[in-house]
Parts: structure tokens; C-alpha cells; sequence
């Protein structure tokens, strides 16, 4: 089947369509729904968009009035411009009448109400924007004409809760238009089949189109000149600096990827003083830098300005940059499908070769560059887990629906059951969501004023109008602090700090932001007032947020890794450069084999350290050390505090603990584990934490009306504080088992946790008592975020405490 | 005067029982602006009280604002007819009002409370919400309104976050006496004086 305009166009670019493009235009002229399976940059937006077009111009149908005829739903404002530019430059160089909108979260309420007054044909949009609409009086109405929606990098948003709100919205829509197309952009992840499946619904007929794009990645590792003994992940690898410079001087344009905002900062900050030439030609990007800034450095990547752009994930996805031909990864990438994602930003020409460099951090983190080689060679990517029962996003959905045009519980309860997170959900379960709304839940008293959603001609409504405003203020899935605005005096707006960060500063303090060195001035509600300053030295904001933990499948590369260091054949460069860490970690203790587990106890000025190396990932190692303490405390009461990382445990107390092998056997036998993993986890306090999130969602926690600064204050509360009410008085409350399901469905891995025993059995175990921390142990010592584990009751702690500072 | 364990304050010579910040009502009034909290059990807030008049036999209670937590709701009857019952047994009420005590002034009749901005005892003992500003130098202070709290070193690594006084110079501040309210971390300095509430006893951070 011919798509005309695709072929007028890449005719005139010169272009020749992918097979994979073909097929997509064929399949949408046949008026299927589908997924497609595409790197970023190879054309995947061409393959759907002009499928669109021709649909559009084929139908019969007249439209009379304005009204939208496809929504292209992409999970980040930047990828949004960008399918913009795209579609819109199309429509122009083709002359068509094709009008193409654009709503995010900043575009202006004027331009809002002209799109929703007249709609455009297609409305480029994120999740929480439909939601809005959704949220607003008639708003189903705008949608009664779609005919495709695009989940545009869907298996980005497929693993959070956004995604959630995605399969939320699709149920409505669906509803509204029965033969609605949905089409879905996704990039290499484990679970296509699923990807597909949560988007077309159980029994679909769609279509997987594979682009197969087999696309060359060189991977390099910049080693340090001298190996250091005692890797200390507080390094951020800027000792590697000269030589990060002297890639990015080889190469036309670099994007050099860090892991946290405060990384690209101190990086930027780092490069520019070091060497001061490359002031205009490097940049920096991240998600808190206001649009304006981000668009500039974008547009300068585009016209190939700059020699580096320091950036986080903020420059994944989306955007195409031509110019590109290097990347930097900075620290560990935490995941296979992330590193790919960031090799695939240099070179998009698919006969080329992706160069990208690993930049450790720390010593230990060299050997990533051995596995991650070894994950790619065996097509290791990462499956996303979606969310499932997650009544806090059904909460806020259904208050959605009572806001815009209300519902009837009936009709919304037959399609949220046939979604994928919601597929067993109970109609019991389901109206209690309702009747939280309706009277707050729990048992109705007598003199309560709680309000929120009133019956009204069948429906559930919303009429309170400050209601309203607040739900529609509160709309999304992802929960971040309090934002503080940072403005120069001319009221230019830079971006956004978190408030914890600024209530540590005060008036004439120094901190770098946004690459340059600001002097705080004054604050003002939620704005701070900066200028330029010259002082030596500042501080560099952290952002709560994008610290993640490296994924399940890395560290099984990882693990790999590990265990070829006895492998004398075919050793990668980067385990060779790791020999003499090794040999000093047999010297002052032991080096595992593949048959052993190594236990070291270390006495330093912290306390009694025992450290354990199961290798089993940090996912299953914070489980462990909570058994193992647990455990131990059996033995002797005591309160551990915990680190885990890739490859071990530590535990730590201030009281000895006397270690033999007998103890040993104990701690690691696989009887009753599953008994000591339900008594002996903290699984209360994992559930507390995660209780902040869903609170936040379902909309127990306000964070305030934009600039109206502390006005709300009298509805400020810590979800901590709502957690202990909850367990108090309503202990079976909907939100706080979700919490529970969430710690057992996603922190605690129980099979593999019994697997990791169930291993550890057959091994040999081996005790040492290095008397310093050694090479192993040093990386999990220095590890910041510490879990506590008391196996000791509440007062009895504060009883020592007491005696302590008594003596003091 | 004695720092409780309790998170109030006692004066015994006086027999003045001073309690700050306690926001009754703060989970209603989270219901009534329609956020699904569970509505807290105000007797059991109250009894806290009475049982604290009882072990000490106090002859006054000194509120030091915050008393109510926002606009009213059905839980200021409740402690209305509470606080009238203590009158009633001979003790006097005084409030010092806080930024939070919004309420109008209908809802303080048929009150015996005393309501005032401050109370002063001796010549020189300041009780009131915030701190007055250019004080005299031989003026004490007592006030509340911040809700101190101090990060307190446990070994190993681990800290806790506990209520505490917190003494600078001639002001002493409170904890909150409120348990539904949140803290506020106070600097270890030189002028600082900490006295976190440990269990059962009230001790001197160093």
C-alpha cells in the first residue's frame, strides 16, 4: 500500500523509507492498532505520523467543526517540542492543513483555552495534561472524535506509575470511541509482549513491528592512571577529569551523561574552571533548569554550537541531535536498556558505530564496563514491571472524573476492570476507593464535616470549586518536595532547588546552579533571589530523586563479571586493570571463588563492622541483611545499621558480636527462612516510606497553590505522621495495604531472596578479621544511605540512649 | 521550673502547668477541607492533659498558642466543654494566642479562658506564642510556635530525631505538645542549649 505523502516528502529529502516505516504506513492504512519496536533516532515518529496523515485525508468523513482527530502522548516536555517541530515541519514543506498543538505543563492558559475552544487536529500531550482535561467541565466531549492515540516511548512510562495513569486514560477514551487506534512506540525492553498487551487490551489483534536496527556500540572505559586500592564512591570520578577532556577535544560534540543533577553541576562547574576555554561551547541540562535555558542548549546542540553538553536523563530520550558523535557515561548507568539508550545518542546513521566512554567513579565500577560489554553481546536488556493495584492513581482518577464531568461508579468500575493494573480489582475494593471520597472512609461519625464528592443525577460530582482547583494542582504520578523558584534580580527565572536544600542557606551564601556561581540575595515565598558572584567557595544543590539502584539484570552482568577473575583466558582490559585490587583484597583478606562466601569482621572507630559478600544484587542484599540482623539479634539484641551494595552487606552496631562457624551456619541456613523473612523484616518501615508517594498521589498531601507561598500551611503534614494515624485508627485502610503489596511486590524479592540462601548453603563459608576495612568492603563502608534494623524494642533504645548521655 | 517528659513545662512554686502547640483539631479540619484522614480521637488528646493536672495538681494551665489548630470544627466543643469542666474544679485557663488560633471571637464565649497575647509572672518571666522582639535584657522568656527538635547521635551511625526544649541565651522554647505535629531541627551550636525528651526523662544534649 502506497503512502503518498511519505513518499512525496522523503523523496524530496532524499531519503530512503525503512522496511520497518513500510510496514507501520501499511498497517495503519489497514486500521490496526499496534506496537512498535524502535531505537530512538531511526525515523520511528515518521513511521507512525505519516500513517496519521494519510488516515486522515483518506477518510470520508467531512469534519464539520474542529475537533481532535489523534493525541501523541510522550513522556517528557522536551520530546514533545520535538515530535513538533517534527510533525509541524511536514505539514508545512507538504502545504497541508493538518494543524498540530502543543500542551504541556507550561504552555500559557491562553494558548490552553484556544485549544480547548478549538481543537487542533492532533494535540501533542503528556499523561497528566489528558488528565486535565479529563478534569475539566466537558472535557470528555474533546475527546468524542479521536481516532488514534500515539504512546510515544511507552516503555518509559510503562514501569511508573504514570503509566498507570496512561492505562487509566486509555479506558476512558476507549469507552468514548470504540474504534480508537492506539499505537505504541517502544523501545527494546524484556517484556514487549507485555508492553503490547497492557496497551491493547488482553484479546487484541495488533501488531508487533520490529525495527531491527542492528546498531554497532564501541564501548571504552577511561582508567585511571594508578589503580586506587580503596574505591570510595564519593570520588564522582573527578579525578578523571584531564582525560574526560581530552575525549571530548577528540571528538566534534560530546554529550557527557551523569547520574544526578548535582553530578552534571559540580562536573560543569569542574570542566569550566579547569579549563576556562571552553566557556561558550560547553553547556549543561537538566530537568530543574528552566525551559528557557534547556531550549537554548538545544537549539545550540542542534546547529552544532557546542563541543559538550554535561546533561542527566533529561537528554535520554527524544530529541534527535545530528551533530552528536561521542557520549560520556559518568559513574555506573544502573541499567543495560539506560546505557543503550545513551550509547544510541551519538552517531543515529545505523552503519556507523555508537563510541561511548565509562567514566568510573570509584574502583569497583570499572568492572561495569566488562559486564555491561558482556549483557550487550547476549542481548541482556531489562524487563519494566508495571504497576498493578495502584489505588492511589485510581483514587486521584476517579476525583479526576468528579471534577470534569463526573461519573457513575457502575460504568467507570467495568472499564478501570478491564485495564491491566486494575484486572483484580474487587468491586468491594473499588467502592472503597469511592467512599473515600464520599465521607472520608472509615466509620461515619455523626459530627463530621468531611466533604469532597456529591451525588448528583446519577454521578458523582465535585462542586466545591476550591476543590476543584486543588485536585486539578495535584494532578500526576510523580511525587517530588516543595520546588523553590531561583530568579535573578531582573526576575529572570533560572529554575528550580528543593526547598530542603534552601532552607539550609543563608542570605549571602554561594551555591552553583545551573553552571554558574550564584550569591543567594533574599527569598521570597517560593522564589529566591540570586546574582553572579565571584566567591571561591560554593555549594552544589542536591535534587531528593533520580538515585536509582542498579537493575537486577546489570547485576547479574556484574556478578559475571566477578567471577571470571579467576578466569586466567580472555580476561577483558578492565578486570586486568583490576588485578592488583583484587590480589591486596586475598592479601589482608580473602578472595572469594565461586564455591565460597566470604564473612569479614572489621573493628573501626564507627562501631563493629561485619560485612558479607553473597553477590546477589542490591535488591536481594537489602532483604538478607535484614534476615541476617534479625537473626543475630536473636542471638544478641543489638541495632544494626545497614548498607548494602552490588556485591555485599554491612552491618554495623556498637555492641560486639561474637562470629563462629556454628553462629554462621545459623545466620545463613535456609530453615524457616521464610518465617524469619515475614517476622524479621522491617517491612513496616519499608511501607512508611512508601507510603509517601501514594499519599501524595491520592491526594492526602497538598503541597500548596504555586506562589501563593506558605498560604496552605494549615493543610502541611508529613505522610509519616498520616501513616501512624492510619495504623492507629483505620490499620485496614485501602492505601496502607497498597503500601505493603508495593514493599512485597516490588523491594522485597522473595523467591530470589530463598534462591540466594538456598545457593549459600552449598558454599563454604569463610570468615576472616582483616584489622582495616579492605578493598571490598570500603565501597559498601562508604555507602551514604544506611536502613536501621533494631532488634532491640523502641524504649529499651532510648533507655541506652539515656544511660549513654548520662555518662557522658 | 521542670522540662517534662511529657512535652510541657512546670512551674511548681506557681503550680503553672504550660503546654504549647498543641493544634487540636488538625486532623478534623484535614477532613473537613477533604483529605480522607481518619478523624483522631479527641478524648484520648485530652486525657493526655488531664492525667498531666492530675500528677502535678496544677493550679494553672498557660496554653502558649496553637491551641486550635485552623477554623473551627466540632472538636473545639469538645474541648470547650473539657476546659470548662477544669474551670469548674478551680483551675484558670490562660491563653497566650498563636499565629494558628484563628478562631473568632463567638467561639471564645462561654470559654473560662483567659485569652491574651502574653503573660507575664514575677516581673520578668515572658510567657507567649513567638518570641517579642527587642526584649530587655533581663526579661525570660518562654514561647513555642517553631516545635524544636534535635538529631541525637545513637553510635553506629544512626541518629534520632527527638522533641526537645531548646534554650538560647534568656529564651526558653518548647516542644510541641501536640503529638499529629511535625519538628523542626535545631542546630547543635555554641548559644544553643538542647534538652531532648529521651523516653522518660528530659536530658541535656552535650
Amino acid at each position: 500500500m502506497k503512502n503518498e505523502f511519505a513518499d512525496v516528502w522523503f523523496f524530496n529529502q532524499g531519503w530512503q523509507a525503512y522496511r520497518f516505516q513500510k510496514e507501520c504506513w501499511s498497517a495503519i492504512a489497514r486500521g490496526k492498532s499496534g506496537i512498535l519496536n524502535a531505537p530512538t533516532g531511526y525515523g520511528k515518529t515518521f513511521a507512525i505520523w505519516f500513517g496519521i496523515l494519510a488516515a486522515f485525508y483518506a477518510s470520508n468523513q467531512k469534519r464539520t467543526k474542529a475537533s481532535l482527530h489523534a493525541l501523541w502522548v510522550t513522556p517528557l516536555r522536551a520530546l514533545s517540542k520535538e515530535i513538533y517541530r517534527a510533525t509541524q515541519t511536514v505539514c508545512d514543506e507538504l502545504d497541508l492543513s493538518y494543524r498540530i498543538g502543543l500542551r504541556t505543563g507550561d504552555t500559557p492558559t491562553n494558548v490552553r483555552e484556544k485549544q480547548r475552544r478549538t481543537p487542533p487536529d492532533m494535540l501533542i500531550t503528556t499523561p497528566e495534561s489528558i488528565h486535565l482535561i479529563l478534569a475539566s467541565k466537558e472535557g470528555q466531549d474533546y475527546f468524542k472524535s479521536l481516532e488514534f492515540i500515539v504512546l510515544d516511548e511507552w516503555h518509559e512510562l510503562m514501569g511508573s506509575k504514570r503509566g498507570v495513569l496512561i492505562e487509566l486514560a486509555l479506558s476512558r477514551l476507549k469507552a468514548l470511541n470504540p474504534g480508537l487506534k492506539i499505537w505504541g512506540i517502544s523501545a527494546t525492553i524484556g517484556n514487549l509482549d507485555q508492553a503490547q498487551e497492557i496497551l491493547l487490551g488482553s484479546q487484541h489483534d495488533g501488531l508487533l513491528i520490529e525495527a531491527k536496527v542492528d546498531k554497532k556500540i564501541r564501548i571504552q572505559t577511561v582508567f585511571p592512571d594508578q589503580l586506587d586500592k580503596f574505591p570510595w564512591a564519593g570520588h564522582l570520578g573527578i579525578h578523571l577529569l584531564d582525560k574526560v577532556v581530552e575525549v571530548i577535544q577528540h571528538y566534534q560534540t560530546t554529550l557527557v551523561f551523569t547520574n544526578t543533577r548535582s553530578q552534571a553541576e559540580i562536573w560543569y562547574q569542574q570542566i569550566i574552571s579547569v579549563y576556562p576555554e571552553f566557556s561558550g561551547t560547553l553547556a549543561i541540562h537538566h530537568g530543574s533548569l528552566s525551559d528557557e535555558l534547556r531550549f537554548r542548549v538545544e537549539q545550540a546542540l542542534h546547529e552544532g554550537k557546542l563541543r559538550a553538553v554535561i546533561c542527566t536523563s533529561s537528554l535520554d530520550l527524544g530529541v534527535d541531535f545530528r551533530p552528536v558523535d561521542c557520549v560520556i557515561q559518568i559513574g555506573s548507568p544502573k541499567g543495560i536498556a539506560r546505557f543503550l539508550q545513551r550509547a544510541g545518542r551519538s552517531e543515529h546513521r545505523p552503519d556507523a558505530v555508537s563510541e561511548i566512554y565509562l567514566v568510573p567513579t570509584h574502583s569497583l565500577e570499572i568492572i561495569e564496563g566488562d559486564s555491561l560489554k558482556y549483557a550487550i553481546k547476549h542481548g541482556k536488556v531489562e524487563s519494566r514491571i508495571p504497576y498493578i493495584r495502584s489505588f492511589d492513581v485510581l483514587i486521584q482518577y476517579l476525583m479526576t472524573l468528579a471534577v470534569g464531568d463526573g461519573f457513575n461508579p457502575d460504568v467507570i468500575y467495568a472499564e478501570v476492570s478491564a485495564t491491566h493494573c486494575f484486572s483484580q480489582i474487587s468491586r468491594e475494593e473499588f467502592d472503597e476507593c469511592i467512599s473515600l471520597l464520599v465521607h472520608g472512609g472509615g466509620a461515619l461519625k455523626a459530627y463530621d464535616e468531611f466533604h469532597r464528592l456529591v451525588w448528583e443525577e446519577g454521578r458523582y460530582r465535585v462542586l466545591s470549586r476550591r476543590l476543584a482547583m486543588r485536585h486539578r494542582l495535584s494532578i500526576g504520578a510523580i511525587v517530588s518536595d516543595l520546588m523553590i523558584r531561583v530568579k535573578l534580580r531582573s526576575g529572570k527565572y533560572l529554575g528550580r532547588v528543593e526547598e530542603s536544600f534552601v532552607s539550609r542557606l543563608h542570605n549571602g551564601d554561594v551555591f552553583w546552579f545551573s553552571g554558574r556561581q550564584l550569591e543567594l540575595l533574599d527569598r521570597r515565598g517560593n522564589d529566591v533571589i540570586v546574582r553572579p558572584s565571584n566567591k571561591k567557595k560554593g555549594t552544589v544543590p542536591s535534587w531528593m530523586g533520580g538515585r536509582f539502584a542498579i537493575s537486577p539484570d546489570l547485576g547479574e552482568a556484574i556478578r559475571h563479571s566477578l567471577k571470571s577473575i579467576g578466569d586466567r583466558r580472555e580476561v577483558s582490559p578492565e578486570i586486568a586493570f583490576l588485578n592488583p585490587l583484587f590480589q591486596e583484597q586475598q592479601t589482608v583478606s580473602k578472595l572469594p571463588n565461586q564455591e565460597e562466601l566470604l564473612v569479614e569482621q572489621i573493628q573501626t572507630k564507627y562501631g563493629y563492622h561485619i560485612f558479607i559478600y553473597p553477590f546477589d544484587g542490591k535488591f536481594v542484599h537489602e532483604g538478607m541483611a535484614q534476615v541476617i540482623a534479625f537473626r543475630l539479634s536473636q542471638i544478641r539484641p543489638a541495632t544494626f545499621s545497614i548498607a548494602t551494595n552490588e556485591y555485599g552487606i554491612e552491618l554495623l552496631t556498637d555492641v560486639p558480636i561474637p562470629l563462629d562457624m556454628d553462629i554462621l551456619a545459623q545466620l545463613f541456613s535456609t530453615h524457616s527462612l521464610h518465617q524469619d523473612i515475614n517476622f524479621g523484616i522491617n517491612v513496616r518501615e519499608m511501607a512508611r516510606r512508601r507510603f509517601r508517594d501514594i499519599a501524595s498521589i491520592a491526594g492526602l498531601i497538598f503541597q500548596g497553590f504555586p506562589g501563593k507561598g506558605m498560604k496552605s500551611a494549615h493543610l502541611q503534614a508529613n505522610s509519616g505522621l498520616f501513616f501512624s494515624v492510619f495504623e492507629d485508627y483505620e490499620p485496614g485502610h485501602i492505601l496502607l495495604r497498597q503500601a505493603y503489596d508495593e514493599v512485597f511486590d516490588f523491594q522485597l524479592e522473595e523467591g530470589r531472596m530463598q534462591q540466594a540462601f538456598d545457593r549459600i548453603a552449598a558454599h563454604k563459608i569463610i570468615l576472616t578479621h582483616p584489622d582495616r576495612l579492605t578493598p571490598f568492603a570500603f565501597p559498601i563502608f562508604a555507602e551514604s544511605f544506611r536502613e536501621r534494623y533494631t532488634g532491640e524494642d523502641w524504649q529499651a533504645k532510648l533507655e541506652r540512649l539515656k544511660l549513654r548521655m548520662l555518662n557522658e | 521550673m521542670q522540662m517534662l517528659p511529657e512535652r510541657a513545662l512546670y512551674v511548681p512554686e506557681q503550680q503553672l502547668l504550660v503546654i504549647a502547640d498543641w493544634h487540636l483539631g488538625k486532623l478534623q479540619h484535614f477532613r473537613s477541607e477533604g483529605l480522607f484522614t481518619p478523624a483522631m480521637e479527641i478524648y484520648s488528646e485530652l486525657s493526655r492533659l488531664e492525667v498531666l493536672i492530675d500528677k502535678l495538681q496544677a493550679q494553672r494551665v498557660i496554653f502558649l498558642g496553637d491551641l486550635f489548630h485552623s477554623r473551627w470544627n466540632s472538636d473545639w466543643d469538645v474541648f470547650k466543654e473539657f476546659a470548662n469542666q477544669l474551670a469548674a474544679k478551680g483551675l484558670l485557663l490562660t491563653l497566650t494566642k498563636g499565629n494558628h488560633d484563628i478562631l473568632e471571637e463567638k467561639h471564645f464565649s462561654n470559654l473560662s479562658m483567659e485569652i491574651c497575647d502574653q503573660f507575664t509572672l514575677g516581673e520578668t518571666i515572658i510567657f507567649s506564642h513567638q518570641p517579642i522582639k527587642d526584649a530587655p535584657d533581663s526579661w525570660f522568656q518562654v514561647v513555642g510556635h517553631v516545635h524544636p527538635g534535635c538529631r541525637v547521635d545513637l553510635g553506629a551511625r544512626q541518629t534520632l530525631n527527638l522533641p526537645c526544649f531548646f534554650l538560647e541565651r534568656q529564651r526558653l522554647t518548647l516542644p510541641a505538645f501536640g503529638i499529629y505535629t511535625g519538628l523542626m531541627r535545631i542546630a547543635r551550636c555554641a548559644e544553643h542549649r538542647l534538652f531532648p525528651i529521651v523516653h522518660d526523662s528530659v536530658l541535656e544534649l552535650r
